[in-house]
């Protein structure tokens, strides 16, 4: 299932081979650790980049009047160390801190306490080795879709044809082709999405920050939405942060879902998912693992620090 | 300029007034108050917003208005703002023409030296002005005076620029030296002749050759009908006033510029620079004469004159000229006034 | 109520329109007809429909009506083109640095509701009676509303916009040109046509120095000797150029960002 011919000209692809195994699809037991260091079973494995692996250091933040121990806190002393090339949800209740952790990974934001690790060292400012997809599709509306695609390469000077070669396969790809010259304001909503997905995607960023993206779509085009995530997912590779507040989305998209209880922000549980890939929903609703698993977040999410 | 601008507003006041009271119950009773128009030029007539007179006169306060020149004072008055207005001829004639209702009752002065022609020293003669800017205000009798200046004198106008300014406007332009000239009133001329100025032509010089410059009363109908006695009360008042000017040229000159905020020497030789006829020689053929039924009173055919005037200069259509002007003039108060 | 999308509104509004307009002048002519007030106070249309012609066939003060309108358009529009060259970028590096926003802020507050009225007396002493003194004091009312109008485009580009470039990293040389700049198209505008507006106003104020054409010189000079028909007339054209004026700028505001509005 990986199309590794198709990105055959991609530096990724061509680091998945050096660096270690990783197979976030393979089952496991609900509770035992994810072997993330043994890649010897499972199908084909996907490409990666080792400069994808993230790591939450005692992160804590708070807003406002830090210095003298006011403000509001927003995040404390949350820790979690995220393989390189696996998909993990952030998954808790609004105000939980889940987006004040990705604004502080993307670099948005600068922790008041901790630190965020990635390949390339310590966070301290935004760069392309993150790749942003927001709440909001937030396209450049002088711009049109290919346009939009394209700015990361434009920004960065990359030579004309290259870029266009790579919006090309990324239009393909989120299933935007004939869309390539409309203005952005003549798009739904799920089609600007698709944009957003293919702009962060094109510079091939280790890492792939995502906020709520598909949070304001309706039901039937999240759901094909996230089954396109998966898709360029599997055949790119990149380690994703992706922050939901929906069970079952986490449930479909996650290797791992860290669940968070209410403000401030913790670690409540850190559930590994069995759930095997390729992911189909029709199927995945009847296994019993997702079931169990949806059992234990539920429960998770009914202890007594989330009743407020 | 802001004048201009207060004669726009006046004009909607009165677009307004139209709509709003279409006609008005008489009032018998004595006014609230008689609403004068004056303007900034030094009079014998502001001894009596000094002292009061003309509210003793009356028996009631006098509001008194100003504006910065004739045109907007007169659009007041058409919007039933103001009673009685001091004004110059050439405004009066394109009210009168534009049927402002309102009669012309007396004199104020007679225009000689205090609306004069002033020139830098470089220009020597009033033909030399061929070539230079001219500032004059538009529609004044002192635009009046200038063009006829320029028909005396052989003046072809098209080689003059005329520049209309406002009299502050001009005085600052001078400072500039954006203008080489200007037919202006007192005392603005005394701040033009302060600086590299001098007169080439006044006003009464004109007189010979036809031309008559002068600032009228005029009272609007509608007061005119309701209080005749207080119109005859008012000319009373104003001849005091003369005759106290008269007695004390210095004095009152004084009072006057104070009152005016004005420089006193400019307020002195401006009101020197007038002539003020008495009521009883306003009566006669050479002044006003007998209202309506003098036909050929002088001050009768210089409407005429200044009506063509403003016909030739486009300002004016000849359809809106009354064929004589004498039916707007009327010395019935001048009468009351002088037999008392 | 507005339903929007809907085909036909346009035209229907458009409809509406010419019916009031008409419904207006009708009234307006019925009353001149009746007689209801003196044609000093409101001059019935067809009366100042008939000076319109005198005008358009004999001129005003030997000048033709067209070059009245023609003069006052050159000034108004240099004066624009100024106010816009200099007030947008003003306005921007305002926006952008607020060290320079902070130091500036004050003059522009003081000025921007200052009767432009007051400011002729100056005008003169320091540009003279010409034309650029007039244009001078046109510009002088635009400038400022433009100033204010742009920096306040930079400050309405969302949070969102700016983050995803630095997420795409983006230079600040690039913010600015890629992200801020285009993102305050619309609202430059926006402010562009209110400042043109305020403008255009100006131009009465600005024709009461020392003009001897235009179309604020044809109402002031009207004015000066009752002739409210001429008055009138200046007015409608006047209000009818300001209307055209702002129709251009909403077309070209068509072509340079057709995403206003829409996003």
């Amino acid at each position: 299932m990986a199309a590794f011919d198709a990105s055959k000209d991609s530096p990724l692809a061509m680091s998945c081979c050096q660096g270690p195994k990783v197979n976030p699809a393979a089952p496991e037991g609900l509770n035992g650790p994810y072997p993330v260091d043994d890649g010897s079973f499972g199908p084909a494995p996907r490409p990666f980049n080792p400069k994808g692996a993230v790591e939450f250091k005692e992160v804590g933040h708070r807003y406002g009047d830090s210095k003298h121990g006011g403000g509001t806190e927003a995040v404390a002393d949350f820790s979690a160390k995220i393989a390189a090339g696996s998909l993990v949800c952030l998954l808790g209740p609004s105000g939980c801190g889940k987006s004040t952790l990705l604004n502080l990974l993307a670099g948005f934001e600068k922790p008041t306490k901790g630190q965020v690790l990635v390949g390339e060292g310590a966070v301290t400012k935004p760069g392309p080795d993150r790749g942003v997809v927001f709440q909001e599709p937030n396209l450049l509306p002088w711009r049109k879709v290919l346009g939009n695609i394209t700015l990361g390469p434009d920004l960065a000077g990359r030579p004309k044809d290259e870029t266009l070669a790579k919006a090309k396969r990324f239009v393909e790809l989120t299933g935007l082709t004939g869309f390539e010259k409309h203005a952005p304001y003549e798009l739904s909503g799920g089609m600007k999405q698709r944009v957003a997905l293919a702009r962060a995607w094109i510079s091939e960023p280790p890492i792939m920050v995502m906020d709520e993206p598909f949070g304001a779509l309706d039901a039937q085009t999240r759901v094909s939405m996230q089954e396109l995530l998966l898709d360029v997912w599997e055949k790119t590779g990149a380690t994703i942060l992706f922050v939901t507040h929906d069970v079952d989305e986490a449930l479909f998209l996650a290797d791992r879902i860290l669940v968070m209880t209410p403000r401030p922000g913790r670690l409540a549980r850190d559930l590994q998912s069995p759930l095997p890939r390729p992911r189909i929903y029709e199927s995945l609703v009847v296994d019993p693992d997702y079931a169990l698993l949806k059992r234990e977040i539920l429960l998770a999410m009914r202890q007594p620090e989330y009743v407020i | 300029m802001i004048n201009r601008l207060l004669l726009l507003m006046a004009l909607v006041a009165i677009a307004a007034s139209g709509f709003l009271l279409p006609s008005q119950a008489y009032a018998v009773d004595p006014p609230k108050e008689v609403r004068f128009a004056f303007l900034n030029g030094p009079r014998p007539w502001i001894l009596g917003k000094i002292d009061g007179s003309f509210d003793k006169a009356f028996g009631v306060p006098v509001k008194w208005v100003r504006f910065p020149s004739g045109p907007p004072a007169l659009a007041a008055l058409a919007a039933g703002e103001v009673d009685i207005v001091r004004v110059g001829s050439v405004p009066v004639t394109s009210a009168l023409s534009r049927g402002i209702p309102f009669k012309v009752i007396a004199l104020s002065g007679v225009i000689d030296t205090s609306e004069r022609l002033v020139a830098r020293n470089s220009i020597k003669t009033i033909k030399d002005l061929e070539g230079h800017s001219v500032a004059t205000v538009t529609g004044s009798t002192a635009h009046y005076a200038l063009l006829a200046a320029f028909k005396v004198y052989g003046v072809d106008a098209k080689k003059v620029k005329l520049v209309s300014l406002n009299p502050t406007d001009q005085v600052a332009a001078w400072k500039r030296g954006d203008i080489d000239a200007s037919y202006i009133w007192g005392p603005f001329w005394h701040d033009l002749e302060k600086e590299d100025g001098h007169i080439l032509l006044s006003s009464g010089q004109l007189n010979k050759d036809g031309y008559y410059l002068f600032n009228a009363y005029v009272v609007s109908d509608k007061f005119a009908k309701d209080y005749p006695d207080l119109v005859a009360k008012f000319l009373a008042t104003f001849q005091e006033k003369v005759n106290e000017y008269q007695a004390d040229p210095e004095g009152s000159a004084a009072k006057i510029a104070k009152e005016l905020e004005q420089d006193v020497e400019g307020a002195k030789q401006t009101l020197a620079g007038l002539a003020y006829p008495s009521l009883t020689d306003q009566l006669k053929v050479e002044w006003l004469g007998d209202g309506p039924t003098t036909k050929d009173s002088n001050i009768a055919k210089s409407f005429g004159d200044q009506a063509a005037f403003l016909v030739e200069l486009g300002e004016l259509r000849a359809a809106d000229a009354p064929k004589s002007f004498a039916p707007f003039i009327d010395s019935s108060y001048l009468k009351k006034a002088s037999a008392k | 109520m507005i339903i929007p999308g809907q085909a036909g509104d346009r035209r229907r509004g458009i409809l509406v329109s010419l019916a009031s307009v008409t419904v207006f002048v009708g009234l307006w002519w019925v009353c001149g007809r009746l007689k209801l007030m003196s044609p000093l106070i409101l001059p019935p249309p067809q009366e100042i429909w008939d000076s319109a012609l005198e005008i358009l066939e004999l001129g005003y003060h030997q000048t033709p009506l067209w070059r009245h309108v023609g003069v006052s358009l050159g000034r108004a529009l240099v004066a624009f083109a100024l106010a816009v060259a200099i007030g947008v970028p003003l306005g921007l590096a305002m926006g952008l640095f607020p060290i320079l926003s902070s130091a500036l802020e004050p003059f522009v507050q003081f000025f921007r509701p200052l009767p432009k009225i007051a400011l002729i007396p100056l005008a003169i002493l320091w540009l003279g009676i010409g034309e650029v003194s007039k244009v001078f004091l046109i510009f002088l009312s635009t400038l400022f509303t433009v100033v204010v109008g742009s920096a306040a485009s930079v400050k309405g580009v969302g949070l969102g916009k700016l983050r995803l470039g630095a997420a795409l990293g983006a230079t600040r040389l690039q913010l600015i040109w890629k992200f801020i700049l285009p993102a305050s198209l619309p609202e430059i505008f926006t402010s562009v046509r209110l400042a043109v507006g305020v403008g255009w106003t100006t131009l009465i104020a600005a024709e009461m120095v020392a003009a001897e054409s235009g179309m604020g010189w044809m109402v002031m000079n009207a004015s000066s000797y009752m002739r409210t028909d001429i008055v009138m007339l200046g007015i409608i054209l006047l209000g009818l150029t300001g209307y055209l004026l702002d129709y251009i700028l909403v077309i070209i505001e068509r072509f340079a960002a057709p995403w206003a509005g829409k996003e």
